[in-house]
């Protein structure tokens, strides 16, 4: 059995074979094996970025990596809506559908397999796969992380998509990634915009309500110059499964990023949303919303590198967590010494709903350019009871009352998110998750209530 | 209870040994012929005691930040470490030596990071 | 000095240029006694037997001995840290652990041998001590306390305000009740090296209910070449207390870097306040490297101001353990970081009680290639419910080549604690100095304002000579600010 730690030169050539990959690629996977060889897993203690989650304690890479099987996932949300989109399901480790509408096909939008496209399209892939990734040790954290360098060498079905220049779709290209079987799952995504080009791209992360699995994703996008770009990625795991994401985009000049990521499944998700301002005038706002649940373990760490002048960065996480659950917030930004004129926000608010709930944070901010503005804030607490006494004195039932807080305080990350079926997606599932705690455990704090009395 | 966690002729003066007894991590030292154990677990943050660390006089100290445990009542010398370890009961016998990790003799909670 | 070409009313701080610029080019360009005048030392380097010389030298009881041993072991077991400030340059084996003056401790000014006293009259001393603006004088110079003086009604009250090695000798049981209980000796590599090898620092007990009102006040100084400066002070105030210590530091400019490695221990106990002040100013080539933390107690509180203007590279955290309910920690830090220099600094609180507060308040200004990082941490224990703790870190660059950083880590195991973060980055807008310029006021001194501007909140807090030696360093180092 091949694990994530066993690899092995045969088994990838053979697997790269297989697949007939062109010789440029399996020579890729296997220069990135050998980088495998030299790292070694992550340490918390020698790692900084990895300082929050326990590698070793919560994570299994001994699992068996597999190689389809299965065909079957649920249904896309956007199924449920009346728009024609792409779709490419990629199920236990294996492409098993893929289909684009005529329209976008017209258009010449190609959604397709991976190493197939590694062939046919070559001149597109090779420069982009691994762009993100291979080369580049600091976007990642300290040093390369063996983590993403194993995808590398090892993802067992991916998908391209490329969205030629000046092509502006209306409707999303849904990816999803389901895992049905346990073991270890190496999904890999790569996309390109062409300049002025305007597309958005959903993922859906689900699994089989017992499935007990580690997903090792790659997502990487190149958007050039004044593409826009809208990632929406989704983690509705089962409880069993554990998530490592590296989604990273290359936002070139002009171009405008918006990466939305709704975290509320899995058990251990370590999810990087990341991007590259490398072209002047580059926009990117990541936004991320999370509810943590008893067992869970989110990790997230947006990270923002102004490599060029006069961009922009506008990052929002906001997350609740009710029982014994974990979050962590690492949002790094990085301004080069040229990146004059950067104007860089960053906003993360945890509520805690019950008791056993921790929400730590690390915002950290690396200047190296004086001609910019940026800021950041960080805060956590509880439901405030001054809130709550409003809508209650005005003869809304408590449990009612807090479920309007609680909701009301995701709307502010989608304030102006129209993509379709979005807000509704993301919010029914804070609803299925608040509909399902004992609100009676919520807490609240009553300590701006002391103020107001002792005013 | 029924066998020995560790062999007394094995055991160095002085030098920390860890022992896991019904899931329990444990930090044995033997001074001259007194066998005392405490929880490896530094009530600081989650770092091995016997792992790396020194025994000084009658306590442990952890490599990590430096707090001393005392072998007899668990308790830190210092910060950063504010609560004390649990200690257990040691019985020699011969050269078994069997640690009893169901409670603490010291009273002191098991920790939980 | 810069030149400006309108001819409009002349500021005060333009007519008083050269008197000002005479002043700091004294102070800044300092001055080098001579090397020899000393009475023992270790040599350069450190080993076992070179720390158990010191002990001996020092009469120190078997414990201390022991103590320092211990410490040196951990000390040469510890790796460098991984993380921080680049430490790649310090030469360990040229450092001279342990250097003591030939003077005996004096008894007043006058005592002092010649060119000691007039080293500290460039310092300005006699003149505040004839002000009795200071309740009492620690002065350092090198490893050894020449010179210590306390207030009679001090001495009345119970205050105890000695040099540390005296607080050792004199008040031995309630030394050891202390000492090393809040920073052990193998909490890092360079507390592990000060506990072995410190000398002199203060030691400091402000009786049950006794408030000084005057700030307690230490010189210290760094004079011979590769001297490495290893001070211990411990303070503590005993419930409902009040003490103000304020330690300040300048040192000449040489070619070889020095080492600067403090320990300093506090307990606040109930309802006890204490308030440490420090202005480091240490010449750029001193890598300092300092531990400094308090305990506070049920309704006690704890102030650390923290400024950090000279030396190569500070790595300097205060620190507040919050251990009693109700308990209070602020640190108000301000770091400037000038062309080579890196202020890696910050503040750490640690709620371990119920009810507890922290605020931190930290501004830093890099100019030229200078390297501001704030680095802080707030960690919220399980247990210690109604905790708050607000922190603040303003950074202002002011050069494009200008470099800052904020790593700020919150660690929340309470669920009701509420805890609030912001951090903004900014450079001096142009908008503002043509605004002034327009006014008649030159570049320099338009930045020196708003330099002084941003770092009011912090500064307004300092003991008033301290801010007049601030606003004269701010006005020398804004030469030139504009490039």
């Amino acid at each position: 059995m091949t694990s994530l730690t066993t690899l092995t030169e045969e088994a990838l050539t053979g697997a790269s074979n297989a697949a007939d990959e062109p010789t440029w690629l399996r020579d890729r996977r296997l220069a990135a094996y050998k980088r495998t060889l030299d790292l070694a897993w992550p340490d918390s203690r020698a790692d900084e970025f990895w300082r929050s989650t326990p590698f070793a304690q919560r994570l299994d890479v001994e699992r068996e990596i597999v190689v389809g099987g299965g065909s079957v996932s649920p249904a896309s949300f956007t199924a449920d809506l009346d728009v024609e989109v792409a779709m490419a399901r990629i199920v236990d480790g294996a492409l098993v559908e893929v289909t684009v509408p005529a329209a976008m096909v017209a258009q010449g939008v190609l959604v397709t397999d991976l190493s197939t496209a590694a062939a046919e399209h070559v001149e597109l892939v090779e420069p982009a796969l691994g762009a993100l990734t291979s080369s580049n040790t600091e976007g990642t954290g300290s040093g390369a992380d063996r983590t993403i360098t194993v995808n590398d060498a090892a993802w067992t079905a991916g998908v391209f998509i490329h969205v030629p220049a000046e092509v502006e779709l209306d409707t999303p290209i849904v990816i999803q990634v389901h895992a049905e079987t346990g073991g270890a799952h190496l999904p890999r995504v790569l996309a390109v915009l062409g300049h002025h080009a305007r597309a958005s791209v959903y993922l859906e992360h689900t699994s089989g309500a017992d499935t007990d699995a580690l997903v090792d994703e790659v997502v990487e996008v190149i958007a050039h110059d004044a593409a826009q770009l809208d990632v929406v990625s989704f983690q509705q795991w089962g409880s069993h499964v554990d998530h490592l994401a590296l989604q990273k985009v290359q936002a070139h000049r002009d171009s405008r990023i918006r990466h939305l990521s709704v975290t509320v499944g899995g058990r251990t998700v370590r999810f990087l949303p990341e991007t590259d301002l490398v072209g002047p005038g580059a926009e990117t706002r990541p936004l991320g919303v999370y509810f943590a649940d008893e067992g869970q373990w989110f990790d997230l760490q947006p990270y923002v590198r102004h490599l060029a002048p006069h961009a922009t960065s506008d990052v929002l996480f906001k997350g609740a967590l009710q029982g014994n659950s974990r979050t962590v917030f690492r949002g790094n930004i990085f301004v080069d010494k040229d990146a004059v004129g950067t104007d860089t926000d960053e906003n993360n608010k945890s509520l805690i709903l019950t008791e056993g709930a921790r929400a730590d944070a690390t915002p950290f901010l690396e200047i190296e350019c004086s001609d910019i503005v940026a800021g950041h804030g960080s805060a956590t607490g509880q439901i405030d009871a001054l809130q709550l006494y409003y809508l209650t004195s005005r003869g809304i039932p408590r449990e009612e009352a807090l479920r309007l807080i609680v909701t009301g305080f995701f709307r502010e990350v989608f304030g102006d998110v129209d993509l379709p079926g979005v807000e509704d997606a993301a919010l029914t599932e804070i609803d299925e998750r608040i509909a399902a705690a004992d609100l009676s455990r919520f807490q609240v704090n009553d300590a701006s209530l002391k103020d107001h009395h002792d005013e | 209870m029924s066998e020995a966690h560790a062999r007394f002729s094995t055991l160095e003066d002085g030098r920390p040994v860890r022992v896991d007894v019904d899931g329990v991590p444990v930090c044995l030292v033997r001074t001259g012929e007194k066998v005392r154990a405490i929880h490896d677990t530094c009530s600081h943050q989650q770092w091995s005691l016997a792992d790396g660390g020194t025994v000084w006089g009658d306590g442990v100290e952890c490599s990590l930040h430096g707090s001393t445990f005392g072998l007899d009542d668990g308790r830190p010398s210092s910060l950063p470490a504010m609560q004390p370890v649990p200690t257990f009961e040691v019985t020699i016998d011969g050269d078994a030596v069997t640690v009893d990790t169901s409670s603490a003799l010291n009273g002191a909670p098991f920790p939980d990071h | 000095m810069s030149q400006t070409e309108i001819e409009l009313p002349v500021s005060d701080a333009r007519r008083n240029q050269q008197a000002v610029a005479q002043d700091l080019a004294e102070y800044k360009f300092g001055w080098s006694d001579r090397d020899d005048g000393y009475a023992f030392t270790s040599g350069r380097g450190l080993t076992a037997e070179g720390v158990a010389a010191i002990s001996d030298r020092k009469n120190e009881p078997t414990w201390m001995r022991d103590l320092r041993l211990r410490a040196f072991q951990a000390y040469e077991r510890r790796p460098m840290p991984n993380w921080g400030a680049d430490l790649s340059d310090i030469h360990f084996d040229d450092i001279f652990y342990y250097v003591e003056a030939s003077e005996k401790q004096a008894n007043s000014w006058e005592d002092l041998p010649p060119e000691i006293l007039e080293t500290y009259e460039k310092l300005g001393i006699p003149q505040a001590e004839r002000e009795r603006l200071i309740a009492g004088v620690a002065a350092q110079y090198e490893s050894t306390v020449l010179y210590h003086k306390v207030r009679e009604d001090l001495e009345q009250e119970g205050v105890i305000f000695l040099d540390t090695d005296a607080g050792l000798q004199e008040h031995e049981d309630l030394f050891r009740e202390h000492f090393a209980t809040i920073i052990p000796p193998n909490d890092n590599k360079f507390a592990a090296l000060n506990t072995a090898v410190w000398s002199g620092g203060s030691f400091i007990v402000i009786p049950e209910g006794v408030k000084v009102d005057i700030p307690l006040q230490a010189y210290f100084r760094i004079n011979k070449q590769n001297m490495g400066q290893f001070e211990r002070t411990l303070i503590i105030a005993e419930p409902g207390s009040y003490v103000h210590y304020v330690e300040g530091c300048t040192a000449p400019i040489y070619s070889s870097d020095s080492l600067h490695s403090a320990v300093v221990e506090i307990i606040v106990k109930e309802g006890a306040r204490v308030r440490y002040t420090t202005i480091q100013n240490w010449s750029n080539n001193v890598y300092n490297l300092v531990t400094k933390r308090a305990v506070a107690e049920k309704n006690a509180t704890m102030e650390w101001i923290d400024g950090n203007i000279g030396s190569k590279v500070t790595m300097k955290y205060p620190a507040v353990w919050l251990t009693g309910e109700g308990a209070k920690g602020e640190v108000l830090s301000v770091a400037y970081a000038n062309d080579g220099q890196h202020q890696d600094a910050g503040a750490k609180m640690v709620h371990a009680a119920p009810y507890t507060t922290s605020n931190i308040l930290s501004k830093s200004i890099s100019k030229g290639t200078g390297r501001t990082s704030y680095r802080g941490l707030v960690q919220i224990n399980d247990g210690a419910h109604h905790a708050r703790s607000a922190v603040k870190c303003d950074a202002l660059m002011l050069d494009d080549t200008s470099r800052t950083d904020t790593y700020p880590y919150m660690e929340i195991e309470q669920e009701d604690a509420t805890i609030e973060h912001e951090a903004t980055v900014s450079k001096v807008s142009d908008d503002q100095l043509f605004y002034m310029q327009s006014r008649g006021i030159d570049e320099d001194e338009a930045t020196a304002m708003i330099v002084r501007g941003f770092i009011e909140p912090i500064a307004r807090e300092l003991p008033m000579e301290y801010s007049v030696e601030l606003n004269r360093l701010i006005a020398l180092e804004m030469e030139g600010a504009i490039g």
